[in-house]
């Protein structure tokens, strides 16, 4: 847009002369990698993709192999992490948050942010502390450490955060003494991780008012939220079918597919691309969410966007489930405004090196294509996420 | 997360009260069903759309009818009213019970004697035009209501009503009588009230008893004055009154669901009321006599322009320049008004201090200094004494310029502060802890409230962007340089207008350190957007529905920015936020110089319209703030985090009070 202006241009034959900074700008290089990846940048992979893939068992044999090597780096790094807030710790531990995190996350109904949660849980248990603000110190640090394992996994940071905010929250904890405090810390950080674990529950629940008899659901992406509302609905006897995308690369649509028919529901599955096509006999678009941001839109495995835009042009309401947990305090002004989560992609071809891939994972959808949010807060229209945030941040 | 909140989960099961399956029917039957009865006497009434609230009707002779109202006789007329029924009325009339007693809605409808009552007292025509005048009413609302309602679409009637029927057998068998059945209940809502009429409870005679006095207090009140104009009001009041115990009849028993307080709220409060809740009206500039009032007790003599536009009138325009030598002669007569204070009006008068950050600032530090040589009058209270103070020194700075939101917002801190000050506190503790609350007010909302602004921007700015700003705003420059100094890559385009050329300091600025800009002026706005990748934007006040009040030209800018898919960030601090909704800069507006639009500083010679301004046919307008729609931009940057729009309401509700407490 802007750079083909003609004053840009005019700017650009001055810059030349003098320094370049932006003509780096101009050839688009792959954009900034983040924290958690090193610098050497073939593998190029997310980590959160990578626990889905896992968890989903869906993986080409290219894929796998960078994927072990991606999580051996991972390995090592969070070995150096440990190692140096060992170094940096005033006592020696034998306890680290990212083991137990790990540990959690294995449990593949399990969601990321509450492994985390329940391995912030597991910090405290575990705290020497003696007092209140050793023991925040502890935690704060331990969420850092998890935060910045995996900075593209928006749930890892929201729930982090809404954690540390629920669990140190009241100023009632200072006037009790150190061992009452910390217990009563506890219980709160076990009724969270509760609350949370049942998130996907509630949801279901909620949502089964807005399932009705024949209708047409187009599902994208793997989402275990959307995948619970729709067992809940086939167990209630709802009669409804299912077009599901085929979500390349990962595939999480076939997979999604294949839980379904488990459950004996009509699933038809689309091509990526099918999805305009197909969206007059759709009655209602359901999508899950990595990410619900301050603007109320969401950010979710890569054609959300496009489905929300076709749903919308064609008047369907746009349905997302998220557990509030994964309420995060960005505001992304546009697709590029985000941390990005990079994914390999398969093509099964070999691609000349000359030609680029676009490799992000996920996009960014404006809250103006969503219809409602269902949540464990309620079902939301997507202007209170802002406010629920609110309350819950300040 | 916490426990208040997770209870919440029940909240769409309430809201689904509110889905109700009749909906497009009853819309559908409204124009017919209410038209035979009324057609021989008000074919008005046809025309009567249902968003529209009932004008009130034959204002003359429906008046001189109320007057000649006698007070009682209200049961023995009642049997007229079923010879308004159509036939097909009286078998459904047991489920109609059903149905009121269901809906709380209706049953206002149906159980409403007071109505019937002061109809019945009238000939059958009167009648039959009034109860059409309350289905009409009630039925506004009636539709009025299901936007409320949480319907994704069409179909999710089905499933609503699905689970009513396992709630509720009653409604669940009704509905299955199908659309026109339940159309044809709503047509013979006022007959109702017959069946339900003869067990009357206490509390719908007393109301009866109430209507019944307000009638005769408005017959008074008719009596007395002759004049159509009084007779028609009379008539509003009569409405008024009748409508009162009406409201108080629903009070009881009957659950109210959130339709019917809905309506309430949107009812007219009875005068008494509305004179108590609402706030003080701003001054009107096209009512003559409070202008002449106002001039009266004013200090500074402003003389009014002449030929102003027609639109906004209702805003004060003053020759700019008459006053002010005249004033500074008075520097020292004037004994009310402190120096400090008397200075910024000054300078507000002479457009030294702009911005709306730049004035709260001196004004609150003038009414520090004013605070610190105050001493409590003999025999007076210093909370009482030093309101009335404050409330001179404003009305003071008003007649300079009028205030703008944010001047508004630190009033009534102070005024809050000084009200809430302890008796105990001696004089001086009290003064001190005056200023110092003002210091605080300065420091936390204004000065940290910026840095903590321009902390979140900042992230909003990459290498490699073109950063848009118009006019000059205090805050967007802290960004810019900020951005600049943390070593950002980025372009600047400055839009500008006249006559002010705020732009051009900015400009000044941004080119001294380094930063590469544009300067242009609004009108190649939208040749410029192009190349734009964020606009940044300062605001003046943000209201509660999002509506960005700002120098004019802002509105435009957002609009071309919008049409280019381009961001827009507004920068503003939460302490302008404002609880009222701004809907048009017409309504609350200033209006700067209007010579200043024709003229071009420093060339005379430029001056063609100059002999014109004094002519009929010329008006100049010199708007000096616009506002900007919320659907052009897309943040709003505060000190509480980036926010949508649709936020502002709720910061304003979580920190409002805390505003004032601080």
């Amino acid at each position: 847009m802007w750079y083909r202006s003609a004053s840009f241009i005019l700017d650009q034959q001055q810059n030349d002369g003098v320094a370049k900074p932006e003509s780096r700008l101009l050839s688009p290089t792959a954009p900034p990698l983040s924290m958690a990846e090193t610098p050497q940048q073939i593998p190029k992979i997310s980590a959160y993709y990578q626990t889905r893939a896992a968890h989903h068992g869906v993986v080409t044999s290219d894929w796998l192999a960078q994927a072990q090597a991606a999580v051996g780096r991972q390995a090592d790094e969070a070995v150096s992490d440990d190692s140096l807030s060992l170094k940096s710790g005033e006592s020696p531990k034998a306890f680290s948050v990212i083991d137990e995190f790990n540990n959690w996350r294995k449990q593949p109904e399990l969601a990321e942010a509450v492994a985390a949660i329940r391995a912030l849980a597991s910090v405290i248990r575990s705290s020497e502390a003696n007092t209140m603000m050793e023991l925040e110190i502890e935690l704060k640090k331990a969420s850092d450490s998890l935060k910045s394992w995996d900075t593209t996994s928006i749930s890892l940071t929201a729930g982090c955060d809404l954690f540390m905010r629920y669990v140190t929250r009241t100023s009632a904890l200072e006037y009790e003494d150190f061992n009452s405090a910390k217990s009563r810390l506890l219980e709160r950080a076990e009724k969270f991780g509760e609350i949370s674990y049942k998130a996907r529950r509630i949801i279901a629940m909620l949502s089964q008012d807005f399932i009705f008899d024949g209708c047409t659901i187009l599902v994208h992406g793997f989402s275990r939220v959307v995948l619970e509302v729709l067992r809940t609905a086939a167990q209630n006897r709802k009669l409804f079918r299912i077009f599901c995308t085929e979500g390349r690369p990962d595939r999480t649509g076939l997979r999604l597919s294949n839980e379904l028919a488990k459950l004996d529901v009509p699933v038809k599955l689309l091509i990526d691309s099918a999805v305009a096509y197909s969206m007059d006999e759709v009655d209602m678009v359901f999508v899950g969410a990595d990410g619900v941001v301050e603007s109320g839109g969401i950010i979710n495995m890569m054609g959300t966007y496009q489905i929300a835009l076709v749903a919308k042009s064609m008047s369907k309401p746009v349905y997302v489930a998220a557990e509030s947990y994964k309420f995060a305090r960005l505001y992304p002004l546009d697709q590029k405004d985000m941390v990005p989560a990079l994914r390999p992609i398969d093509f099964g071809v070999p691609i000349p090196s000359k030609v680029e891939v676009e490799t992000s994972a996920r996009d960014y959808t404006p809250p103006q294509y969503l219809t409602l949010l269902f949540t464990d807060l309620g079902v939301l229209t997507p202007s209170v996420v802002s406010d629920e945030l609110i309350q819950l941040y300040l | 997360m916490d426990p208040r909140r997770y209870s919440r989960v029940i909240d769409p099961k309430v809201r689904q009260v509110g889905f109700c399956p009749r909906s497009g029917q009853v819309q559908n039957q409204s124009g017919p069903s209410t038209s035979p009865p009324v057609s021989d006497i008000s074919p008005s009434s046809n025309s009567l759309s249902p968003v529209m609230i009932p004008p009130p009707r034959h204002p003359s002779d429906a008046a001189s009818r109320a007057v000649n109202v006698p007070a009682a006789a209200t049961t023995p007329l009642r049997p007229r009213r079923p010879s308004f029924d159509d036939p097909n009325n009286n078998s459904s009339s047991t489920e109609q019970l059903v149905v009121s007693s269901y809906n709380p809605d209706e049953s206002v409808l149906g159980t409403s004697p007071p109505f019937s009552g002061i109809g019945d007292d009238r000939d059958g025509d009167a009648e039959s035009e009034f109860s059409d005048n309350s289905v009409n009413w009630i039925r506004q609302n009636d539709s009025g209501r299901f936007p409320l309602s949480l319907a994704p679409d069409g179909r999710f009637d089905s499933a609503a009503a699905k689970e009513k029927q396992s709630k509720k057998p009653q409604v669940g068998s009704r509905k299955e009588r199908g659309g026109g059945q339940t159309a044809e209940v709503r047509n013979d809502l006022p007959s109702e009230s017959k069946p339900l009429k003869e067990k009357t409870s206490k509390a719908a005679r007393r109301a009866l008893q109430e209507a019944q006095r307000a009638v005769k207090a408005a017959a008074k009140a008719a009596g007395g004055n002759k004049s159509k104009a009084a007779s028609l009001s009379a008539h509003e009041q009569t409405d008024k009154a009748v409508k009162l115990p009406l409201q108080r009849k629903d009070d009881g028993p009957v659950t109210s669901s959130a339709a019917v307080s809905e309506r309430r709220g949107g009812e007219r409060p009875p005068e008494k009321d509305r004179k108590k809740d609402a706030p003080a009206p701003r001054m009107q500039f096209d009512d003559k006599n409070r202008v002449e009032k106002a001039k009266k007790r004013s200090v500074v003599k402003q003389t009014e322009a002449r030929n102003r536009v027609e639109l906004f009138r209702h805003l004060p325009q003053y020759e700019h320049g008459t006053q002010l030598p005249d004033l500074e002669s008075k520097f020292f007569q004037l004994d009310p008004m402190h120096p400090s204070i008397y200075k910024v009006g000054l300078q507000y008068l002479a457009g030294d201090i702009r911005g709306g950050n730049a004035r709260c600032v001196a004004m609150l530090q003038a009414f520090s200094e004013a605070i610190k040589d105050y001493y409590t009058p003999p025999e007076k209270t210093l909370t009482r004494d030093l309101t009335a103070k404050v409330n001179n020194f404003v009305s003071f700075l008003i007649e300079c310029r009028p205030l703008s939101i944010s001047m508004g917002n630190a009033i009534r801190f102070l005024k809050s502060r000084i009200a809430k000050l302890p008796i105990t506190l001696s004089e001086a503790e009290a003064k001190s802890s005056l200023c110092s609350d003002i210091e605080r007010f300065i420091n936390e909302k204004i000065v940290i409230a910026e840095k903590v602004i321009v902390e979140h921007a900042v992230t909003k700015i990459q290498d490699g962007d073109v950063l848009l700003t118009y006019g000059s705003s205090a805050v967007v420059e802290m960004v810019i340089l900020h951005a600049h100094k943390l070593g950002k890559q980025f372009r600047v385009v400055i839009v500008d207008s006249r006559p002010r050329f705020e732009g051009q300091a900015l400009l000044r600025k941004l080119v001294k350190i380094g930063v590469s800009c544009t300067y242009t002026h609004i009108n190649a706005v939208s040749y410029i957007m192009r190349e734009v990748t964020r606009v940044f934007l300062g605001a003046a006040s943000v209201f509660s529905n999002g509506t960005v009040y700002s120098r004019v030209g802002t509105a435009c800018v957002a609009m071309v920015a919008h049409a280019f898919h381009v961001p827009v960030l507004v920068c503003c601090e939460a302490y302008k936020f404002h609880e009222r909704v701004l809907l048009d800069s017409i309504c609350s507006n200033e209006l700067g110089d209007p010579d200043a639009i024709s003229k071009v500083p420093g060339r005379m010679d430029i001056n063609s319209l100059h002999d014109g301004t004094n002519k009929e046919n010329l008006q100049h307008l010199n708007l000096m703030y616009d506002a900007t729609p919320p659907d052009y931009i897309s943040m709003i940057v505060t000190e509480y985090g980036m926010i949508p729009t649709t936020s502002v309401p709720v910061i304003v509700r979580e920190y409002g009070r805390e505003h004032l407490l601080i």
